[in-house]
């Protein structure tokens, strides 16, 4: 009963955030063949007929003709059904799942690397942070990541872009390679590649290692009160160990879920990131997209952001109850 | 009124916050007497009206930009276009959230199913494609309707919070006895709730308006900002491709970021310092 | 039981390690002037406030008192385990204990170490059974896990005997082997605790701390629970502190009690002694609050009055303001802890030579 209520919830939700992002796309005036329609007749002078004629064909491809209704239900039809996401308008006609499947092993990468090692520092310092919570340098880290937490990653990366960029010139600040190298299992490719990410990757880790500290901070501050803690050193254990084996190991199960959230999440974080560093991500790709009025593509790209959120968040629901055996007990009692 | 005070005995983080956003609200209060000097009487945001990337001198202390400004100007203006942007949109959102949480936690049952499920919808919706799609179609993309295109996108985290504190105050005695008592629902909602919800409905503004100038800048920055005036995020589009450092116009480089992130700083602090006052388990050192 | 002990005035106490006098070869605890005090933002709560007393040698001592008067804090400072803001005002623990290398015994201030040289000394030779078993276990460990992390602590023995040492002390409490692979919310109240008490008795200590262990418990568990406690008592030859606000507890386990009220002691005898023939008119209240079963039925006295604040305890008897007996002197002077009658203790001007006199 419970995995079959999460179930239904999870593709309810879909349904709904998708159909409410088709119906809001569509609903705005202006679309992409219209658009096009519009240019031809403006530079080319093309007669109106011929143009009525290619307008109906083109519109017909984006599955645009026919009452709002009947496109929705095709629509739906063919992505759902199907697995087909259209074709794209910025480079017809290769279909939207080609253009996302060939940027987002790079959206992939930057924000997968991101995101762990915030994860991994933030739950190590905020560990430290919670356990030695009066001392002053936890304090000190304390008001930093505060203050960092809420800072969106592109103005740090403004900074960064200024001066470790332009002005020492150590990092590169424009594109995830140098083009010189192929791209394949190299060393070159690689080692340009990660020099390429440094600046991103440190613009997002700063702003979300914060958020790291803070969580873990507070748990362990929970954690602090908690009887177990008091009797672990009762019991005469040495603090070290305290802190590994019950502080952190109680703090591991939420931090591991928010870490799920978060990779579930990477779609719509950093999209400005990807454009401020010309990486060629689903960010750029959808920069380029919008700008053209391309529905498909941009529909393509918040689907698999809808997508990939809900199903991290399906994955914790139905996992949760194998590794917490609370949760389990509760849903057996439930 | 107390709560606020306690925060201000209690927190550090919150006087610093205070302080900090009051000094950015006053600037932004009297900067047409700041700028007028500068740009021969014009608003900041009429392009032209100076030759473009000079550098700074007497007449124009920061320099003006590509699209010929006074960068003081701008700064200026932009201060006061953002935090008039982000405060109109948290108003709002808060507005749409307290109705939204206040219907949903109080009545629950079937309407709070619905709106519960509706709010989580709108919340697995990337904001930033759609804000973009929205701002690149709307007809008169003056200030005010961009601070309402953002409140769509702020409100349902205002709402959500609200309904949670909603919920949990719903089922302590008073408001129970005060059921029992027969008043009618809004005298319990206004006499009852409201007022222990202060500061939440204050955290949730916040947090709204710094959503809400996240968003603004974001768009901002890649030149989709409102015509009708210029914002610090506007500022940071018009660097315009790096031309600004080499030229060595460094102010318009520096300042509207690092000015954004202090604003950002400074309302994250209040809001902390906020919680802290609330959840005592926050601060830094407990007891003493 | 070496019930009339001699209580003499103990030597001034000194750093580390100190030989214990002959006058006291059955003192195993000996709490002397403690303070501990919290630190309010209205100023110092003197929770714990100059107690002295001494536990002996295999005796079940039970710690009574209202709940607020500071019982478990006091515990809870014998054991270092107060957090700040709560600190140790002052006083000294002296813990005899034999040390395993000749046999000899040693006699330490509790107090004057540091954590680092307590540390040893916990589960070896102090154990304690925590209030509320409920929240005392890692949520996330087995049991087996939990009660083996503190042998291995301590000892160099191998995981297999650490385990094999959680089966035999599991079994003593009356638990099934299974409990030993499950987790702390599969237990029920009654099982948790048995869980920290098998957990206290690994490593063989002398004095076992238990704070309101059976409180939570309905009275059948909490029956059979104390009996299994008196048993492993015997078995191991435990000193057993017992914590309770519960007379009727301290009635069927206790060989000595001690009487705390407003953080001090006000009384100390056998436990015969305390319930025939209670010396403190708090004492008396406190017995007399107790119904008798089986016998005539008539109203429960309680005490009148409230319990005082420990940021504020009466001047002179910290008693005074809910004592029947109270005299002009009881409001001026704070009464000493004094052999009243051979082997007992009470903290009561109306047992000095010059209460008839006094006013």
């Amino acid at each position: 009963m419970y995995y079959f209520r999460k179930v239904i919830t999870y593709l309810f939700t879909i349904w709904g955030a998708f159909t409410l992002t088709f119906f809001l796309f569509r609903l705005l005036p202006g679309n992409p063949v219209e658009a096009w329609v519009a240019t031809l007749q403006r530079q080319y002078s093309v007669s109106s007929t011929s143009i009525a004629s290619t307008a109906d064909y083109y519109k017909q491809q984006f599955g645009l003709n026919g009452p709002l209704g009947e496109q929705y239900v095709r629509y739906m039809y063919q992505v759902f059904i199907k697995g087909n996401l259209g074709p794209s308008f910025v480079n017809y006609p290769d279909p939207v799942q080609v253009l996302i499947l060939r940027r987002l092993p790079w959206t992939i990468f930057l924000l997968g690397v991101s995101v762990l090692l915030s994860w991994f520092l933030g739950i190590i310092v905020g560990l430290f942070a919670g356990w030695f919570r009066e001392s002053r340098l936890s304090s000190m880290i304390t008001n930093v990541a505060i203050a960092l937490s809420q800072i969106p990653a592109y103005l740090i990366a403004l900074f960064l872009v200024l001066f470790l960029g332009y002005q020492l010139g150590i990092f590169p600040t424009r594109g995830a390679w140098d083009a010189q190298y192929p791209i394949g299992f190299n060393l070159p490719f690689i080692l340009s590649a990660l020099k390429h990410a440094i600046l991103p990757v440190t613009s997002i880790v700063l702003v979300s290692v914060a958020g790291w500290i803070l969580t873990t901070r507070s748990l362990i501050v929970t954690q602090l009160g908690e009887d177990y803690l008091n009797y672990a050193e009762a019991k005469g254990l040495k603090p070290w160990n305290i802190m590994r084996r019950y502080a952190l190991r109680n703090i591991m199960l939420p931090q591991t879920t928010g870490l799920a959230l978060t990779l579930g999440a990477i779609f719509n974080g950093q999209l400005l990131i990807e454009l401020l560093f010309v990486y060629p991500g689903l960010g750029d790709l959808l920069n380029i997209a919008i700008n053209d009025y391309d529905f498909n593509t941009v529909l393509g790209i918040i689907l698999i952001s809808i997508l990939s959120v809900m199903t991290a968040s399906l994955l914790i629901d139905l996992a949760l109850p194998l590794i917490d055996p609370r949760i389990r007990t509760q849903i057996q009692a439930a | 009124m107390r709560f606020l005070i306690q925060s201000w005995k209690v927190s550090g983080k919150f006087k610093f916050g205070v302080i900090t956003i009051s000094i950015l609200i006053v600037l932004a209060l009297i900067a047409p007497f700041i700028y007028m000097p500068f740009t021969q009487g014009q608003i900041p945001a009429r392009p032209g009206v100076f030759a473009p990337w000079m550098l700074p001198s007497p007449q124009h202390p920061l320099g003006t930009e590509g699209a010929g400004r006074d960068v003081l100007g701008d700064f200026l203006g932009g201060l006061q276009a953002t935090l008039l942007i982000g405060f109109l949109a948290g108003i709002a959102a808060l507005a749409v959230g307290v109705v939204f949480g206040f219907v949903a936690g109080y009545e629950g049952g079937t309407v709070d199913t619905i709106l519960t499920t509706f709010t989580n919808m709108l919340l697995v919706i990337p904001s930033y494609p759609i804000l973009v799609g929205l701002t690149l179609v709307v007809p008169q993309k003056t200030l005010f309707t961009l601070a309402f295109i953002l409140a769509l996108f702020s409100w349902p985290f205002a709402a959500r919070t609200i309904r949670a504190q909603v919920i949990g105050m719903k089922n302590q005695s008073y408001v129970e006895l005060a059921k029992v008592s027969g008043q009618n629902d809004f005298r319990i909602i206004f006499t009852e709730l409201m007022p222990n919800l202060i500061p939440y409905l204050l955290m949730s503004f916040a947090f709204s308006t710094v959503g809400a100038m996240v968003g603004e800048v974001g768009i901002s920055i890649i030149g989709l900002g409102p015509t009708d005036s210029i914002t610090l995020g506007m500022m940071i589009n018009l660097a315009g491709g790096w031309g600004a450092y080499t030229r060595g116009l460094w102010a318009i480089l520096i300042v509207p970021p690092a000015v954004l992130i202090l604003i950002f700083v400074s309302i994250t602090m209040v809001n902390r310092g906020m919680e802290e006052y609330l959840n005592p388990r926050l601060q830094n050192v407990t007891g003493k | 039981m070496s019930n009339n002990t001699k209580v003499t005035t103990p030597p001034a106490p000194q750093q580390g390690t100190v030989p214990a006098p002959l006058s006291q070869q059955h003192a195993l605890l000996q709490i002397k002037d403690t303070r501990v005090w919290y630190t309010t933002i209205t100023g110092e709560a003197r929770v714990v406030d100059g107690v002295d007393v001494t536990i002996n040698k295999n005796e079940v001592f039970g710690l009574a008192g209202e709940s607020g008067c500071g019982k478990s804090t006091l515990v809870e400072g014998v054991l270092r385990l107060i957090k700040s803001p709560g600190h140790i005002k002052s006083g000294h623990v002296l813990f005899t204990y034999p040390k395993s290398v000749n046999g000899e015994d040693t006699t330490v201030d509790l107090f004057t170490m540091g954590l680092n040289e307590v540390r040893p000394l916990r589960w070896q030779h102090i154990a304690y059974v925590p209030q509320g078993a409920m929240n005392s276990l890692n949520p996330v460990m087995r049991i087996e896990d939990q009660i083996a992390d503190a042998i291995l602590e301590h000892s160099k023995t191998t995981k297999a005997k650490a385990m094999a040492n959680v089966r035999q002390r599991l079994d003593m409490v009356g638990l099934p082997a299974s409990v030993a692979h499950m987790y702390p919310h599969e237990l029920s109240g009654g099982m948790k605790q048995r869980v920290t008490i098998a957990s206290a008795i690994t490593l063989r200590p002398e004095l076992l701390i238990a704070d309101e262990p059976t409180t939570a418990l309905d009275v059948n568990v909490q029956k059979v629970i104390l009996q299994e406690l008196l048993d492993i008592r015997k078995q191991l030859n435990l000193t057993i502190v017992y914590v309770s606000h519960d007379m009727a507890v301290h009635a069927e386990l206790a060989d000595r009690m001690g009487i705390m009220y407003a953080g001090v002691m006000m009384e100390v005898g056998t436990t015969i002694q305390i319930f025939k023939d209670p010396l403190h008119p708090y004492t008396q209240g406190l017995i007399h609050s107790i119904p008798d079963i089986g016998k005539e039925r008539k109203r429960v006295e309680g005490i009148p009055g409230l319990a005082p604040s420990p940021l504020a305890w009466p001047n002179g008897c910290r008693f005074h303001p809910r004592c029947p007996h109270v005299k002009d002197i009881c409001k001026r002077v704070e009464p000493p802890l004094l052999e009243a009658r051979p082997g007992r203790l009470v903290a009561c001007h109306i047992y000095s030579e010059l209460w008839d006199k006094a006013s």
